[in-house]
């Protein structure tokens, strides 16, 4: 069960943090740490898709070292690889912990309605809407609960979450729409 | 903690500020009396020839010595420096060092406080930025107009 906001107030780590940061614990993020964690993470998909082309090149290398040139794969490929990786990245991530590595720099968790990370299939849904339609996000402009396209269709949010713990969230349930 | 009370001066403290003031007669009465006396006397340029003359045989004698033990001490210093080292196991008393200190503690803890400082000060600047953003599109976009910010934040306008 997830622990509601009141549950952690006592913990020492929740006395250790900054008092902006206790005041908005599990309330919704805005554009811009949103928008600086998905820098972050374009950040380590691209250091992930030159890991998979050295690797690939390696393997060439090893298989005919004599003939071996770099790879050069069309573009359509490399599109395809990059959004597979990217969703496959994202949807594990929310899926495992609600949080990717640039959420958790920047302290935030995708949950759900009940403030949980979202299920392995709603984490996939989001992360092929936010990697074709990133646009979406501006959506978190529209209204006072801060959620992008995304967030409205799947009835998910992104909220401060300083906590260190794996897969747990103090996020106020009305951030993601629970009535 | 309460101080000790300072104890008050005892009898051998009477023996001892009475020699510290006959020491320091004694040295004022040698400078006054003994000093117009010696300071001449030790002045070379009032010695006669035959004492300069050994005093200068001294002086070379010294200097001889002092480059003689120069010079042996460049050639044995490195034999013996190398003969130590050789002999010292650097790498054991460095790895003992390092176990007592716990340097690798000490740099996981400090880079990981610095490193966390940062990301706390980013995060935070994010935060306010976010409200920035909000507050501008609540004055911007009509629809938003009137709304108020989610609970917990900076609702100045």
């Amino acid at each position: 069960m997830t622990p509601g906001p009141d549950a952690r107030r006592g913990e020492t780590w929740f006395a250790a943090l900054p008092a902006p940061a206790r005041a908005r614990q599990g309330q919704p993020a805005g554009l811009v740490s949103r928008t600086l964690a998905a820098v972050v993470d374009c950040v380590v998909l691209g250091l992930a898709l030159g890991g998979l082309y050295l690797g690939w090149a390696a393997v060439d290398y090893s298989l005919d070292p004599v003939r071996f040139t770099f790879p050069t794969p069309t573009r359509i490929v490399t599109v395809a690889v990059a959004t597979g990786v990217a969703v496959l990245y994202l949807a594990a991530c929310w899926a495992a912990t609600g949080r990717s590595f640039g959420d958790q720099l920047l302290a935030l968790r995708v949950v759900d309605h009940r403030g949980r990370p979202p299920g392995p299939v709603k984490a996939l849904v989001r992360a092929v809407g936010c990697v074709f339609v990133p646009v979406g996000l501006l959506g978190v402009l529209a209204g006072g609960r801060r959620r992008s396209l995304q967030d409205l269709l799947l009835r998910t949010a992104v909220v401060y979450d300083w906590s260190t713990s794996p897969g747990t969230s103090d996020a106020d349930p009305r951030a993601a729409g629970a009535s | 903690m309460v101080a000790a009370e300072h104890p008050g001066p005892v009898a051998a403290d009477l023996v001892l500020g009475a020699g510290a003031a006959a020491v320091t007669a004694l040295h004022r009465l040698a400078r006054r009396t003994l000093a117009p006396v010696l300071t001449p006397v030790l002045r070379v340029e009032n010695w006669p020839p035959p004492l300069r003359e050994l005093a200068e045989d001294g002086q070379r004698r010294r200097e001889e010595a002092l480059a003689g033990g120069v010079r042996l001490f460049r050639r044995v210093a490195p034999a013996a420096v190398t003969t130590v080292l050789d002999e010292l196991d650097l790498a054991g008393i460095v790895r003992g060092v390092l176990e007592e200190i716990d340097l690798p503690g000490i740099i996981r803890t400090s880079t990981g406080s610095v490193a966390g400082e940062s990301v706390r000060d980013a995060r935070l600047q994010a935060m306010a930025a976010d409200d920035a953003v909000a507050r501008w599109a609540a004055r911007v976009l009509p629809a938003r107009r009137g709304r108020p910010l989610p609970a917990g934040h900076d609702s100045r306008t």
